[in-house]
């Protein structure tokens, strides 16, 4: 049913990308990771779209601000909704300041980040 | 009996023609044979009148300063002098403005002196046409009540321009003073002078009853004017037209009168003005062109001194024009409360001789109730009097030290509260300056010492803020040249928290500083006083306050300072501590958060890995079984995210543990430096190549007594540090032993440390970088140092932006034991 939806997650710690990316992937999506922002730009060149883009902020080379700046300049891409997945405090506000479709906030539970990524996600 | 001197007092209001009239009785007296003197009289000096009467008159006294009632004794000395000279008639001319002199001088002549200067009645010389002003109530209320008390104790009312009065006013002065004699006299032809001479009065004027507090309202409300001008000029101009333009000039102002009287050239010319009248003037006598006049003004006007002196300063310049004008002197002033010597309840010795001493019908000053012996009562009543002055004088001293320490009180509270209105400690200082002047000082300097600066001045105020570049090079210059010389300047001040004071000969510096003894003088400062800013018996800086004028009480001076500087310094303590405090809360906050987001990477990892386990647990063998692989891969990063979480704790407790003074080290013998580090590059291995960074590894072996885990744990954050920042480029590790001594150098060629960081870096939370592009705690070269120092050895690093950081720690191999090479 979700086989034929891809999810971005684009996080610099390999770990806490890895895990995301292995939980998805068990549940049945499909998954691209990037360890940034300029990363995950080149990830959405190919013809083949995420329906939906996991974000961290915090990363080094391109964080996640400068990523939804170049995102949302690119027609091609700028309506792919993003989740943004942060530890900061004060999530919602980064959220709407980037216009993010939702938020989780680290730490999060798995059934949690499973049911945002379900209610967001485009069918691709 | 012996008469020495027949004394006729006369008073009367301002402009009445007083001086003409007494010039016209001296003249009468001289030509009946009577040596004649004329005593004038003034609240200021350089009157008209005296040099008038002195042009006409053999003999010519003035008592200046006050008036008769508050100089009774000059005028007591004054007829005593006269009568040594041979002098017969005395005229006595009462200030204009003045009254109640029954009470303060006929009384007390004639029960003092009652033989030798016999008091003839009291004449009081009245314009009629002033009564008719004062009755249409042109003057101010209180000067109409002066105005009649001097008619209500005349003996003798002489009315002047009779030939010109309106015809009710004799029955308007009768109806004031029934008792009085009224005479008609005209100054100009001497009609009326016999008869002057001759009146008596039906009684003679009991003493006043009188409000002092009207009284003195009223004369404080006429301003004085006395003044000595030149006019100068090249070209001939006319004197007379200079003084008449003067008077014209003023004849607009609410006058009493102005006088001028012209002293060169020619002798004698005058002019008067009244209120409401046409300047009267006998200038005719001048030459018609001169090249200098000299002229005497004097004036009572009802304006404000400061105003008067403005008027009087411009009429000059406007009259003189184009000739140069200046005041040789100039004294405008509002004259004090009358404070008469004596003031007698009654009057003695004028005429009826029973009547002397008979107990006051009117209201009594000063009265007994039983009939007294003159003599008696007299003794007595300058008992009481100078009783009273004695008790007056001390009421005064202790009310000029009270107010002087309200003022000061006041100025130290204001001082208190402008100094607590800002945290901002530059502009506290400001503050502290420009309070200082002018109310302590003509100059002040405020010196601070702060981070790598040395006592440098931060705020300077001086008396004229046209001059205000020059007093801030006077300020730097006074640090640079009196700090030279061997005597105590601002920083010998700042070292032993002493203040110091300098009079006008030690300011005057040798002559190696020429530059600053020249701005001394062009700042006209002679004095000056050091006070140090002492907090919490730290000295933060030192406050210079420096005088034009040598100090009469530098002990006052000294103490106002101190108590400026301590609340100065209270206040530059407080802000500096806020701003040490604000900068620590905004250090503590960075740090909270960053620790929040590097302890929200392992706690996400491990939550989601072990929910992700239990998942799989709970969904049956079969899948389990499926997903090993993934279970092994979730279990590796979970022990991973373990480490980093007890990893990142450690560096917590370290922080803990070194800033309550717990950090101990586990020493151990021979520990070789290139064992630890080759053994932790080991362990990053892994992390360099992620980070495509090359290490490259130079050690020579060097043991000495270290805490092996301790020395890892530098070794390890320098390199962690290098790889984090080092952009993928080549490490170099070295290790190296000289003389004692270990050395651990960790370079890297990555982004580098801008110098204002380099020596912030090792401080806890701080950090270089963004902690949003590179994370960490900020802690671990404050850790790091830490360790070496307690090692007894010293860390610094080498860097530029851009090019790299080159971290060099050095350590002692041991205190006791010299440092094993080789085997």
């Amino acid at each position: 049913m979700t086989g034929t939806i891809n999810v971005l997650v684009v996080d610099d710690e390999p770990d806490i990308r890895e895990l995301v990316c292995e939980i998805l992937q068990f549940v049945g999506y499909s998954v691209l990771t990037a360890s940034n922002g300029r990363e995950a730009l080149e990830r959405l060149r190919g013809a083949d779209l995420p329906g939906l883009i996991l974000l961290d902020l915090m990363m080094p080379t391109m964080n996640g601000w400068e990523f939804r700046a170049e995102q949302l300049k690119d027609p091609r891409i700028s309506s792919i909704p993003v989740v943004v997945v942060t530890g900061d405090g004060n999530a919602s506000e980064k959220a709407r300041l980037l216009s993010a479709t939702s938020y989780v906030m680290k730490p999060f539970h798995l059934d949690h980040l499973l049911a945002i990524v379900q209610g967001t996600a485009r069918g691709g | 009996m012996r008469v020495d001197i027949k004394v006729y007092l006369i008073g009367g209001f301002l402009g009445v023609g007083k001086t003409t009239a007494i010039r016209r009785l001296a003249r009468h007296f001289g030509e009946r044979g009577e040596r004649v003197a004329v005593v004038t009289n003034d609240q200021g000096h350089t009157l008209v009148d005296t040099e008038l009467m002195q042009q006409s008159t053999a003999m010519v006294r003035e008592i200046g300063g006050g008036c008769l009632c508050c100089r009774y004794p000059e005028l007591e000395d004054t007829l005593a002098a006269a009568a040594d000279t041979g002098v017969s008639v005395a005229l006595v001319e009462a200030v204009g403005s003045c009254t109640d002199l029954v009470a303060t001088v006929i009384a007390p002549m004639a029960d003092r002196h009652p033989d030798r200067f016999p008091m003839e009645p009291l004449s009081i010389l009245v314009d009629p046409w002033r009564v008719r002003e004062m009755s249409e109530g042109a003057f101010a209320p209180d000067v109409q009540y002066l105005f009649r008390k001097q008619i209500e104790e005349a003996d003798v009312i002489v009315l002047t321009r009779a030939d010109l009065a309106p015809p009710d006013v004799t029955e308007v002065v009768r109806e004031i003073n029934p008792e009085a004699a009224i005479v008609a006299f005209s100054a100009l032809t001497g009609e009326g002078l016999s008869e002057w001479l001759a009146a008596r009065p039906r009684r003679p004027a009991s003493p006043l009853a009188i409000d002092y507090n009207r009284y003195a309202a009223a004369e404080a409300g006429l301003g004085w004017l006395n003044g000595l001008a030149v006019v100068q000029s090249a070209k001939p101009f006319s004197p007379a037209s200079v003084v008449r333009k003067l008077l014209g000039a003023l004849r607009d102002a609410p006058i009493a009168h102005v006088k001028v009287a012209v002293l060169e050239p020619g002798a004698g010319a005058a002019a008067i003005v009244r209120r409401g009248g046409a300047p009267v003037d006998d200038l005719d006598s001048l030459p018609a062109g001169t090249q200098a006049m000299r002229l005497l003004i004097n004036g009572r006007v009802a304006l404000p001194p400061h105003q008067l002196e403005a008027l009087v300063r411009r009429a000059l310049i406007g009259a003189a024009a184009p000739a140069d004008s200046s005041w040789e002197q100039l004294a405008c002033f509002a004259p004090c409360r009358p404070t008469p010597v004596h003031r007698y309840a009654y009057r003695c010795g004028s005429g009826d001789e029973a009547s002397c001493c008979t107990p006051p019908a009117a209201p009594a000053v000063l009265s007994t109730s039983q009939i007294a012996p003159a003599l008696v009562w007299t003794t007595e009543r300058e008992r009481i009097e100078s009783e009273w002055q004695a008790l007056l004088e001390r009421e005064q001293v202790a009310r000029s030290t009270a107010e002087a320490a309200e003022q000061r009180s006041t100025f130290l509270a204001g001082a208190s509260r402008a100094l607590s209105a800002s945290l901002d400690y530059r502009s506290t200082l400001t503050r502290v300056a420009e309070l200082a002047v002018p109310s302590v000082a003509d100059f002040c300097a405020v010196y601070i010492e702060e981070p790598g600066i040395s006592l440098h001045p931060v705020a300077i105020a001086y008396n004229d803020p046209q001059a205000l570049e020059v007093a801030r090079a006077f300020a730097i210059e006074y640090t640079a040249c009196v700090t030279q010389r061997d005597r105590p300047g601002v920083c010998s001040v700042m070292q032993t928290c002493s203040a110091d004071c300098m009079d006008s000969e030690a300011v005057d510096p040798p002559d190696e500083c020429g530059s600053y003894r020249e701005l001394a003088r062009r700042l006209s400062l002679s004095t000056s006083m050091a006070v140090p800013l002492v907090a919490r018996e730290r000295a933060l800086g030192v406050v210079l306050f420096a005088y034009r004028n040598r100090r009469k009480n530098l002990d006052a001076d000294l103490a106002l300072g101190r108590d400026l500087a301590g609340r100065a310094a209270f206040a530059v303590d407080n802000a500096r501590l806020y701003t040490e405090a604000q900068q620590a809360i905004c250090a503590r906050d960075e740090f909270l958060s960053i620790a929040s987001h590097e302890l929200r990477t392992p706690s996400t990892a491990l939550l989601l890995g072990i929910q992700m386990l239990l998942r799989l647990a709970g969904a049956g063998r079969s899948v389990t079984e499926a997903a090993s692989p993934l279970v092994q891969s979730v279990l590796e990063k979970l022990n991973r995210q373990s480490q980093l979480l007890e990893h990142l704790i450690n560096r917590l407790l370290d922080v803990a543990r070194i800033q309550s003074g717990q950090l101990k080290l586990e020493l151990e013998p021979n520990v070789d430096l290139a064992t630890v580090t080759r053994d932790v590059v080991r362990d990053l291995r892994d992390q360099a190549a992620q980070r495509g960074c090359a290490i490259e590894l130079r050690t020579e072996e060097v043991t000495g007594e270290f805490d092996r885990m301790r020395l890892a744990q530098v070794v390890s954050n320098l390199v962690s540090n290098a790889l984090r920042y080092g952009a993928g480029a080549p490490i170099d590790i070295a290790v190296e032993r000289s003389e004692g001594l270990a050395g651990l150098t960790v370079r890297d060629h990555g982004v580098g440390i801008a110098p204002e960081w380099q020596e912030v870096i090792f401080e806890p939370y701080k950090r270089a970088a963004s902690a949003r592009h590179y994370g960490g705690l900020g802690l671990g070269l404050y850790i790091v140092q830490q360790i070496v120092v307690a090692h007894g050895g010293t860390i610094h690093v080498d860097s530029a932006l851009g090019a790299g950081s080159t971290f060099v720690a050095v350590l002692p191999c041991a205190a006791r034991s010299a440092c094993g090479g080789g085997p």
